[in-house]
């Protein structure tokens, strides 16, 4: 049974979450050059978690 | 190294964080007298601009505020962000590999479904804290899309991304929220060094001199939805941009 509180607090949780489930199921895959001709980005060795020291030690 | 903030006291706190060379300058980017300025101070300077990173914000006014005409937001976001790379991109130019890299954001999603309302720059109309947040967020990568266009005849790239969810002052004009000591809505949060990697590897990855016109978020490219790549809209926000800082443009 939720109380008054419990069921604020649920609702705002839902409320916070649709952004982030809009944009885990939003990505469009497909993606238009800005500039034709140049190179696409090469695959990352780096992910969520990775820091700026992380990026500053490899370059 | 550069560090601006909107006060000089910020700007040689900042300076004296990292080692090396460093100046500090003020850029207060509603003053548009500031931004003017500073671009003067780095262009006496005479030496090329090799990263230029826009990175100042705020976020989520509860009441609608303006600054040079516009929504707030907008104005600190985006539009300063515009009239500071319009007077340094020559310098920019000059880099023997130059980087403009724009932090922009994944809240660009909250933007108005149509993308920029230009009919509502002011927000006199309606206005949402969010969405005057996300439109000014999606304003930072369109502009950083156009800049890539604009620069295609140069060494110099541009590129825009989202750092991520990160507990900095950003969020100081949110209202308090009662802390039950439940985290679970967090659990996604970035700490700073997490969420600065991605504009640093924008500006420094060796294998990214020639990549330019893209979205990046945890330091990878990213595929924004169809509003984050209107090129229409791009070289319509460019314009309007060029007109709501026209007197203060560089000569």
């Amino acid at each position: 049974m939720f109380t008054r509180r419990g069921f604020l607090k649920a609702g705002a949780l839902s409320a916070c979450s649709l952004p982030a489930i809009r944009f885990a199921f939003a990505q469009d895959e497909t993606y238009l050059p800005a500039v034709p001709g140049r190179p696409e980005p090469p695959p990352s060795p780096y992910g969520f978690e990775s820091t700026a020291e992380e990026v500053a030690v490899r370059t | 190294m550069i560090g601006a903030a909107r006060t000089t006291e910020k700007a040689e706190e900042a300076c004296e964080s990292v080692s090396g060379n460093t100046t500090p300058i003020v850029v207060e980017l509603t003053d548009f007298e500031t931004i003017v300025a500073a671009a003067d101070t780095v262009r006496s300077m005479d030496a090329p601009l090799d990263r230029l990173i826009l990175n100042a914000g705020i976020m989520a006014l509860q009441q609608l505020e303006h600054a040079n005409g516009v929504e707030k937001q907008f104005a600190v976001n985006h539009l300063g962000h515009f009239l500071l790379t319009e007077h340094l991109i020559s310098t920019v130019r000059r880099a023997r590999q130059g980087r403009v890299v724009v932090v922009s954001s994944g809240a660009y999603r909250w933007a108005p479904p149509e993308g920029i309302q230009f009919d509502n720059l002011d927000g006199v109309q309606s206005y949402v804290p969010f969405t005057a947040y996300g439109q000014s967020k999606l304003a930072n990568a369109l502009f950083s899309r156009e800049l890539a266009r604009r620069l295609a005849d140069s060494q110099a790239t541009s590129n825009s991304l989202h750092p991520g969810v990160i507990p900095t002052n950003l969020s100081r004009h949110l209202p308090p929220r009662e802390d039950d000591g439940d985290s679970g809505s967090s659990m996604r949060l970035k700490t700073i060094p997490q969420g600065t990697a991605t504009q640093c590897y924008l500006a420094t990855a060796a294998e990214l001199a020639e990549v330019t016109g893209y979205y990046f978020a945890d330091c990878a490219v990213a595929y924004p939805d169809e509003r984050m790549q209107d090129d229409e809209a791009a070289a319509r926000l460019w314009a309007v941009s060029e007109e709501l800082t026209r007197d203060y443009r560089y000569a």
